[in-house]
């Protein structure tokens, strides 16, 4: 759905951002100015090659970077009229688990600990409430991630399964804290293709039940253009183009966007010859 | 977009002589590494011109026996009326030659074992991981004590038992490394371009297996300098050699009576030890945060 | 094209496996019975997911694993029973470029200390010459000027111009066919269409054939003579025009789960599906900003 937000303020609101990161000795300006709003119930996407910003981005304005690491910070962020730069931090954790934002991530093997159980990891997101309540919830969460037997799967250790498993428990941890904007960054980019089809497609299916916002950072265009819709594109920590993602892959207006979206479709006239993908 | 790369190489680096030296001020920076490097550079002078600095000769008879720290025994002197400052300067060369010696010669007798174990695996592997462990459980002391009861003490002998029992820990240290570097890319690119199994262990996977071990043999020297002290305490050193566990051993007896033949000893035994140590952690320094500016780039 | 370079004959590759929180142990086959003719001036394309076996055969074919059973010929040869000459020319016309360039060239030294010692070892030219003749392979590959080039540590260097290297380095050998695992997954789009360039450019000049080992059927399709597909270590499907003609399920799988790049496509059918009239057909939807 791509409807604006009802009371016309966007949830999420980005005006001149600029993360300049310590790397080595030197210091490099990973995002140089970036403005970027998402409207309540609205899926964006972030696409550029790597070096272009948008993980850092995302990661910044979530205040997920490493202070080691982070040399300034400037810029406003809004996030339903709260500026995240000036929050306190038990405000920002509040909003971390109710109701906020969540963020998943590329790699599910290196997020979840491999010591517990999945089932745990996800009751553990939840927090607090007694352990019957919570079992059921975890429950839900797993099925609402897509999970076959829920009640099974969630004794299981990370190792013991799939890329795509994980991904979905990564997705189940995320939606624990009913969160009204979901970032994902490369969320399907370590998956075999017929997995990824599967996520993206559980993506879509919460970003409509839920009318959850979402925001995907990806270097992979198709990802995008299934599931977003408007797009940004970015290029060393600048945005180069922006708008309604149909627009921009149609009538691409900066040079660059424009040659990413030819690389991208090269092969469509290929694709199109095969057996197209309508009726599952 | 036609044509090469778009993005200029930035400027050449030095060669490793020059990085050496880089590493080398980085060290210097840390804390703890100038710290080290002040203490070594100390002792390494006084081994180098004992015979200047000392007082007395190593051997010499000073006045009285058990004299106290006076103006002309800084530290005292032994039941034999020896200068323990003097001593202690000429002790130093020993501490030093036993420590780096058995240090480097862990690293080259561990460092074979656990290549082989580590880049051949299967049988080889086998085979020299048991060595390994066999001399891990080798009871040191027990041994030196045999021999020496057998054929008496000397530098060399010391040297051989301080190298056995350390170097167990650098071989696993290397062997751990072979195994995780063999499984790289640039070594299957150098079977596939027929290079010989000698290079491919030597030329190419050392240059990257190197650098913890660094640090392990700086640590191996201070562990060998303890161990040379514990056992001249127990009285195995060779009694025509100074060191200082052997002013130790001596001075066993006459610890509630004349307290400076046991602290001045103990004292420089520390100091090296914390030098060598705090020196790995200045190693340490500099191989962690290398690894990361070379192999991590900014993903985003 | 006369005999193939290389064949693969009932070839399988047995791993013992650990099955999770148990004592026992899984017999897994990563390549399973495999049959295969790689042909002189040819490139074959072997895709599949991740457990097809598709590196596990691509190692085969370059000896850096042994199979189980079956055995794998070169020019008619077991590698088994190859001679020293045989073997040396083996190593000469079968090369590999891998997945992730900055882990394939050695991190710890520059880039013509790296090409020198396989130029060394194969003798490639004389030590005079040895500078001029890198330099002259690194042109080709289009890294001008390469005397900025050489000096350099893999970690100075873009994984673009990398990938560029592991390919000089390989063709320095002159090789006939050059085994390609994932080469392009590491890089940047723009980059992956430099590089599949040149690669097309090698097999159209100089008559190289490649393996190309890919996930990535896009790229796969735009420069492959033969498509083999992959599935848990077998060839299910294999042949020239099998993407416009899939006749396994498999491939149909593989072909209906690419991506679509044409929002536009995938508006109208999931409008279609939710039986709700597009809105986005013609105009954009109200309060729409940049």
């Amino acid at each position: 759905m791509s409807a604006a937000s009802v009371d016309g303020d966007p949830l999420l609101s980005v005006r001149n951002f600029k993360v300049h990161l310590r790397v080595g000795g030197a210091v490099v300006r990973a995002v140089d100015g970036v403005d970027l709003s998402v409207d309540q119930g609205e899926s964006i996407g972030i696409v550029g090659e790597s070096g272009s910003g948008k993980s850092t981005l995302a990661r910044a304005v979530l205040k997920l970077l490493p202070n080691v690491e982070l040399a300034d910070c400037q810029g406003e962020v809004n996030f339903r009229g709260l500026d995240l730069a000036r929050i306190s931090d038990p405000a920002l954790r509040d909003l971390r688990r109710h109701h906020g934002f969540s963020m998943i991530f590329q790699d599910p093997l290196g997020y979840l600990n491999p010591t517990k159980r999945v089932g745990t990891q996800v009751a553990e997101a939840i927090g607090g409430k007694s352990a019957a309540s919570i079992g059921e919830r975890v429950q839900q969460l797993l099925a609402e991630a897509g999970l076959p037997s829920p009640l099974q799967l969630a004794r299981r250790f990370p190792h013991e399964l799939s890329g795509g498993m994980r991904q979905r428990v990564m997705i189940a941890i995320a939606l624990a804290s009913e969160p009204a904007l979901l970032f994902a960054d490369e969320p399907t980019t370590a998956l075999d293709a017929t997995v990824q089809l599967q996520v993206l497609e559980t993506l879509r299916r919460l970003h409509r039940d839920r009318k959850m916002a979402m925001a995907i950072i990806s270097h992979d265009l198709g990802v995008v253009a299934e599931l977003c819709d408007r797009v940004y594109v970015m290029r060393d920590g600048k945005v180069l183009e922006s708008g309604d993602t149909v627009e921009v892959f149609e009538n691409p207006k900066h040079p660059y966007a424009a040659q990413l979206i030819e690389l991208s479709t090269r092969h469509r006239r290929h694709a199109a010859a095969v057996g197209s993908k309508a009726a599952p | 977009m036609s044509g090469a790369a778009a993005i200029e190489p930035p400027a050449a680096e030095p060669g490793p002589l020059a990085r050496a030296w880089r590493s080398f001020r980085t060290i210097a920076r840390t804390r703890h590494g100038a710290a080290g490097c002040a203490i070594l550079l100390v002792l390494a002078l006084v081994a180098a011109f004992a015979p200047l600095i000392a007082p007395y000769g190593p051997l010499q008879q000073a006045r009285a026996s058990l004299a106290a720290p006076s103006l002309e025994n800084l530290f005292g002197t032994d039941n034999t009326g020896r200068d323990i400052f003097s001593l202690l300067i000429y002790g130093t060369r020993t501490s030093l030659a036993i420590g780096l010696g058995a240090a480097f010669g862990a690293l080259i007798v561990g460092g074979a074992v656990g290549m082989l174990a580590g880049y051949f695996r299967g049988v080889v592997e086998s085979i020299l991981m048991r060595v390994v462990e066999l001399f891990q459980t080798l009871p040191v002391i027990v041994l030196v004590l045999f021999t020496v009861a057998l054929f008496g003490s000397s530098f060399w002998l010391l040297l051989v038992a301080v190298i056995l029992a350390i170097w167990p820990l650098q071989a696993r240290l290397v062997y751990g490394q072979y195994i995780k570097l063999r499984g790289m890319d640039f070594v299957a690119a150098a079977k596939v371009a027929d290079l010989s199994t000698a290079h491919i262990m030597l030329r190419e996977i050392l240059p990257s297996a190197i650098q913890p071990v660094i640090v392990q043999v700086a640590l191996d020297a201070s562990v060998a300098i303890l161990i040379e002290a514990g056992l001249g305490f127990l009285g195995l050193s060779d009694p025509n050699m100074v060191s200082w566990g052997q002013i130790l051993h001596v001075a066993q007896d006459y610890m509630t009576v004349a307290w400076w033949t046991s602290l001045f000893p103990g004292a420089a035994i520390c100091l090296a030890v914390v030098g060598l140590n705090l020196f790995a952690d200045g190693l340490n320094e500099v191989v962690d945060p290398r690894m990361r500016g070379q192999l991590a780039g900014l993903q985003s | 094209m006369s005999e193939p370079i290389l064949q693969i004959r009932g070839v399988t590759r047995r791993y013992l496996s650990h099955i999770p929180s148990s004592w026992r142990r899984r017999v897994v086959n990563a390549v399973d019975g495999v049959d295969l003719n790689v042909n002189e001036g040819e490139t074959l394309a072997i895709v599949g997911e991740s457990g097809s076996g598709k590196s596990t055969l691509a190692r085969l074919m370059l000896r850096l694993e042994q199979p189980s059973d079956g055995v794998v010929l070169y020019r008619g040869v077991p590698l088994t029973d190859l001679n020293r000459k045989q073997w040396r020319a083996y190593r000469r016309d079968i090369q590999a470029i891998f997945q992730d360039p900055s882990s394939s060239l050695n991190p710890r030294m520059r880039v013509e200390q790296s090409l020198a010692h396989v130029a060394r070892r194969h003798e490639l030219a004389e030590p005079a010459q040895l500078r001029a003749f890198l330099a002259h392979h690194l042109a080709s590959v289009g890294l001008d000027p390469p005397e900025q080039y050489l000096p350099r540590y893999p970690h100075q260097l873009s994984g673009g111009q990398q990938q560029r290297i592991a390919i000089a380095r390989a063709m320095m050998l002159e090789p006939r066919v050059i085994v390609a695992d994932e080469p392009l997954s590491s890089l940047d789009i723009s980059i992956q269409a430099q590089v599949l360039d040149l690669m097309r450019e090698l097999t159209s000049r100089r008559s190289i054939g490649f393996v190309l080992i890919s996930h990535d059927l896009n790229a796969v399709q735009s420069i492959a003579d033969r498509i083999a597909v992959m599935q848990r270590g077998r060839i299910v499907e294999i042949g020239r025009d099998i993407f416009d003609a899939p006749a396994h399920p498999y491939t149909q799988l593989l072909l209906q789960a690419r991506l679509s790049t044409n929002p536009r496509e995938v508006r109208t059918h999931l409008a279609n599906l939710s039986g709700v009239q597009a809105s986005s057909q013609t105009s954009e939807p109200p309060g729409f900003q940049v």
